[in-house]
């Protein structure tokens, strides 16, 4: 049922041989397309008036930036599903459009019903995970934690599980698999899965607070 | 706006006719320059100094007054003549420095001649004579400065008629002065040197984001449009489909290559980067976002066992396995590299068998290569369900962190 309501979608790509495609693929099984954007000023406003459910967009985008865009936008619509696709997967930028609040992430050379299936699934509030993700996530966790031991802060916290579900992930391997393997239900490895990515959402928030206390402190004292 | 636009490029025209003037008096790339300057200016008023002094207080009082005028010209002729000369690093050479302090001992010497005892404390050449010296550290070495300053001191006080007080302090000031510019100039050309290298890599680096964008716009997106919309199209698509598929994969790896950033440290290196270089149409690589610095060795030996699974999974694995690599770190001291397929697979006999009959590399380059770094292989596998391999291996924390600067 709610799948079925939230099916109207903004594509933001610069190329308009993408925004032809994605949108011939997406009409076909039911999505309406509501508004493209081929730039990031475009993707505010447009995104702004039609209040898409979902968002599907390139992060190499002219001025501001995909990341940039889906911070603006999730802050004032904290229910829109953003889905990122890129071409290059530029890791900096794929782990700030997870943390500004992202959904899920495809290269773009992912097949048809890849990118179908990735629209469903963000469409129903799943999280949309490549292998290269996973492991960028699972990376950017060990950091964090490094970071916050350094500074004698606790920080966040994977449960032994989720580390398995995620590097399994990162392994390729497939929720359906995972779950045989690990004696679980395929809900519960997607369960994991976005736990992963709310935990990385919730800490960047606290790191920006942590940063923004920490640098007016700063500027205090001096 | 075009009141802002026409003011900059009036700024811009003015600063370009500066700098073209500037030339003149220096060569574009030459490190040394902006010293040169200073000294050659430096120089330049105290050759003033000398020709003032020489024809206001020393020519009333020669004995041979067309010497004095004639050292005093040669002086200034000379000046001018050497400070242009050394402006082009390539007309630095030994002769040149050579011939200026032959110059500047000619003129200390020919005062005994001219000049009465007392006449010219400081003989006609001046505070002039220490230039050579100076020049000579700038461009040769601090010895040869040295030598030179040494030899102009020595020429000062030769003459024991025309010993006075001024020149022996002058020839204790030039040899000091000489050797603390020596100093600052190895500090200075260091300086140089390394900001020039900084420059040359941090332009790399532009260049090469500036290519990703350009690339990115273009060559990827219509591959990737390929790969997505070949297989429709029958066939002839799908192969089409699998060489976009194929170079789509090989630009973006060298897009993401992040070697450049590790030029200054050789001995260390970023094994994300290095693994990354595998990643292909087949093989999918999964690293973090941030450096993993291990020393060169350690990931020249992850790199062979690696290089020996993915040539057991090209042989043995199937045409349709792909690999997927994990690199994690779960303790600060190991990391662990996973390399998993899903090709045929093998039962535990037949790894049993492969690996003490030295086949598939297994005993030496993996276990072997693995153990001796002071980890472990181990290897998971069953007919039809893939392989999975995993390696842990310890790195030095502190070496890593004393690298790191």
């Amino acid at each position: 049922m709610a799948e079925l309501e939230r099916r109207r979608v903004m594509l933001v790509d610069d190329h308009p041989m993408w925004i032809d495609a994605l949108s011939e693929d997406l009409t076909e099984v039911g999505f309406e397309i509501v508004a493209v954007a081929k730039n990031g000023q475009e993707c505010l406003d447009r995104g702004r008036a039609a209040r898409p459910d979902i968002v599907v967009m390139d992060l190499q985008i002219p001025e501001p930036d995909g990341a940039t865009c889906i911070e603006i936008l999730l802050r004032e619509f904290p229910d829109m599903h953003v889905l990122v696709m890129s071409a290059s997967g530029e890791r900096d930028d794929v782990l700030r459009a997870m943390k500004a609040g992202a959904k899920g992430y495809l290269v773009k050379s992912a097949s048809k019903e890849e990118l179908i299936d990735g629209v469903r699934r963000t469409a129903a509030g799943d999280a949309v995970f490549t292998p290269g993700l996973a492991g960028l996530v699972l990376g950017e966790f060990r950091r964090m934690i490094n970071v916050a031991r350094s500074h004698n802060e606790e920080g966040p916290v994977l449960t032994s599980r989720e580390v398995e579900v995620l590097r399994r992930v990162a392994k390729g391997m497939a929720y359906k698999e995972i779950a045989d393997e690990l004696f679980v239900s395929h809900r519960t490895v997607q369960n994991h899965v976005q736990n992963v990515l709310r935990k990385l959402q919730l800490h960047n928030r606290v790191e920006l607070t942590l940063y923004a206390i920490d640098t007016g402190l700063r500027d205090l004292e001096e | 706006m075009n009141d802002r636009d026409a003011r900059e490029s009036q700024l811009n025209v003015g600063l370009r006719w500066v700098t073209a003037h500037s030339l003149w008096l220096r060569d574009r790339d030459d490190v040394l320059a902006r010293v040169y300057t200073v000294v050659g200016l430096a120089r330049g008023l105290l050759a003033i100094h000398a020709v003032l002094v020489n024809l206001l207080f020393v020519l009333p009082q020669a004995t041979k007054p067309s010497v004095v005028v004639v050292a005093t010209v040669v002086l200034a002729v000379w000046h001018f003549f050497i400070s242009f000369r050394l402006r082009k690093p390539s007309r630095r050479t030994c002769p040149a420095h050579l011939a200026d302090l032959g110059v500047t001992l000619t003129l200390i010497i020919a005062t005994a001649l001219a000049v009465p005892p007392g006449g010219s404390p400081l003989t006609l050449a001046g505070y002039w004579a220490g230039g050579a010296a100076a020049y000579a550290i700038l461009f040769r070495s601090i010895l040869c400065g040295v030598v030179f300053s040494i030899a102009t001191a020595a020429a000062l006080l030769v003459v024991p008629s025309h010993f006075a007080m001024e020149r022996a302090g002058f020839a204790f000031l030039m040899i000091l002065f000489t050797v603390c510019l020596g100093v600052l100039i190895d500090q200075f050309r260091a300086t140089i040197i390394e900001q020039e290298q900084e420059r040359v890599r941090s332009a790399a680096l532009a260049e090469r984001e500036r290519l990703s964008r350009l690339v990115h716009d273009g060559a990827l997106q219509v591959l990737a449009l390929v790969e997505r919309e070949g297989p429709s199209l029958g066939p002839r698509g799908i192969r089409l489909a699998a060489l976009a598929r194929e170079s789509e994969a090989q630009l973006r790896a060298h897009l993401q290559d992040r070697e450049v950033l590790d030029m200054g440290h050789r001995t260390v290196v970023d094994l994300a980067a290095v693994l990354d270089k595998y990643e292909s149409a087949k093989v999918t690589v999964s690293t973090m976002a941030s450096l993993v610095r291990v020393p060169r060795f350690l990931a020249d030996d992850v790199e062979g066992a690696l290089t020996e699974i993915l040539k057991n999974v090209d042989e043995h694995a199937g045409p349709e396995a792909k690999v997927w690599i994990l690199l994690d770190q779960e303790i600060s001291d190991e990391l662990i590299l996973w390399v998993r397929d899903n090709g045929v697979g093998m039962s535990a006999e037949q790894v049993e068998t492969a690996a003490q009959s030295g086949r598939m590399g297994i005993r030496d380059s993996i276990v072997g290569r693995m153990a001796a770094l002071g980890g472990s292989a181990i290897l998971k596998s069953s007919p039809g369900a893939g392989a999975e391999w995993e390696l842990r291996f310890p790195i030095d924390v502190e070496s890593m962190e004393l690298n790191d600067g």
